[in-house]
């Protein structure tokens, strides 16, 4: 038998082979003059995306902002109203949260028109065309539906609550500041009552401020609570409300405070 | 479809009486507590400003004296169901006060005397719930002028996600004391506290 050690076999080629190729890889990876488009890559024939449009955010932005979050409020409510599934002593209490919610609405009109901006008198798109819709059919096709509302309703007081709460550190002058803060306040008072509404006074005070955890309940939806954390939030809303699916169980959706793809817009126009 | 039947218990309606707090409070100067919100302030700069300090020290004082009257309260023995809520905003008002003091770089220990000797019976009779409101009511209402006038991002920050609680407490302590009339549930016509004078 001869001498192997210095024969290279194919599976030597190979490696060697594979290892040049690697290294020439990498060698114009890291080399310059590459072009092409540096967009991800893409599959398929989904619809081209495109950019917002980069308009400036002030405080008459912000206050259309509002106003047309307290106006998809109020049509929301009355949507509720209209299904006809709420228990008479209900009826009184959400025609007066309309009501609230049309007020605020019209007073940070005023604001912004004192801004120099045009008053916003729509709903915001975002929420009541994109947001609400899904939620609320998935609601109708509850078992339960009356209290998926009052859940969604006091999701949706609790989203105001934390966008005029946020809006109080963003706007610059101390009438507009005060205005949303009472109108925060407001708006945490008809979280509270619809929490007590739907739960009496179990839902007082969370769990979770005395650091215990909050269970689903049977119907495996969360309890609401009129104290639900120490200090007012700004984070997304989560809740479970709709059908339980094939696996028991129920939709859950969030909700989050407005930002550049729901500012109403100085340059746009009225959608209503 | 499975739609419950009323949602709203039922309760015996209580008239508030919220202006009393403030008059035995012994809350003069309200005012010039009221000029605070008509002035118009720019907010400048996050951290708090000197200005913004000696303001944060009466909001810490205000919170310092919520939660020695809800301690109070809860020494003196309450059923069960009051007691959880009371702890809680017992609570809640403490880590109000630490949280301004942290903030405007003070020591939590100097509550507003004059205001807690003044609420002190009230807390410890049976309309606790209503001398409670009343406060929570006056709380929410100091907040809110306060906040139009600092200058500093953190100290509005800080007091709008105070008092958004705060309108809560009021609200969880309006149904303890069975009040159903929506104007005093979701109203407040306290007027805000001067404490300006007793603190110095």
């Amino acid at each position: 038998m001869g001498d192997r050690t210095n024969v290279t076999s194919r599976r030597d080629a190979l490696r060697l082979g594979g290892m040049a190729v690697g290294i020439g890889a990498i060698a114009a990876a890291c080399g310059d003059g590459r072009g092409g488009d540096d967009a991800p890559g893409r599959v398929g024939n989904a619809v081209v995306i495109t950019s917002p449009e980069d308009f400036p955010v002030d405080d008459a932005v912000r206050l259309r902002t509002a106003s047309s979050l307290e106006i998809s409020a109020a049509e929301l409510y009355e949507a509720a109203l209209d299904l006809d599934v709420l228990a008479s002593a209900a009826v009184p209490l959400v025609e007066r949260l309309i009501d609230n919610h049309r007020g605020i609405a019209d007073e940070m009109g005023a604001l912004t028109e004192a801004a120099g901006g045009t008053a916003w008198t729509c709903n915001n798109p975002w929420y009541s065309e994109r947001i609400l819709p899904p939620i609320v059919e998935t609601i109708t096709r509850s078992d339960d539906v009356q209290r998926d509302l009052f859940t969604l309703a006091i999701s949706f007081e609790n989203l105001a609550v934390s966008t005029h709460q946020g809006f109080a550190s963003l706007l610059t002058e101390s009438a507009q500041r005060v205005a949303v803060t009472e109108a925060a306040s407001l708006e945490a008072r008809h979280s509270a009552t619809l929490a007590i509404a739907a739960g009496g006074s179990e839902a007082y005070v969370s769990p979770a401020l005395a650091g215990e955890d909050v269970p689903q309940t049977a119907d495996g939806v969360f309890p609401n609570y009129a104290i639900n954390s120490q200090f007012g939030r700004l984070g997304q809303i989560e809740f479970v409300v709709g059908p339980r699916d094939i696996n028991g169980i129920r939709s859950t959706f969030t909700l989050q405070t407005p930002a550049e793809n729901s500012y109403i817009y100085n340059e746009l126009a009225p959608t209503c | 479809m499975n739609v419950r039947g009323p949602v709203l218990h039922p309760h015996t309606a209580a008239p508030q009486s919220r202006r009393s707090l403030i008059l035995a409070a012994g809350a003069a100067g309200l005012a010039g507590a009221a000029a605070w919100v008509a002035g118009s302030v720019k907010a400048s700069t996050d951290v708090p400003t000197e200005d913004d300090t000696l303001l944060l020290f009466q909001a810490m004082a205000l919170e310092l004296t919520a939660r020695d009257l809800y301690r109070e309260t809860l020494g003196a023995g309450i059923d069960d169901e009051t007691a959880v809520v009371v702890e809680a905003m017992a609570t809640n008002h403490g880590a109000y006060a630490q949280s301004i003091a942290g903030a405007a770089g003070l020591s939590a220990s100097t509550r507003a005397e004059e205001v807690f000797e003044a609420l002190q019976p009230e807390f410890a009779t049976s309309d606790f719930e209503l001398a409670a409101h009343g406060l929570e009511q006056s709380a929410v209402a100091t907040h809110t002028a306060l906040l139009g006038q600092y200058e500093s991002g953190q100290a509005i920050a800080l007091t709008a996600s105070i008092l958004v609680v705060e309108a809560r407490h009021a609200t969880v302590l309006a149904d303890l004391a069975g009040v159903e009339d929506l104007d005093t549930l979701f109203g407040n016509d306290a007027e805000p506290l001067d404490l300006r004078t007793e603190i110095g």
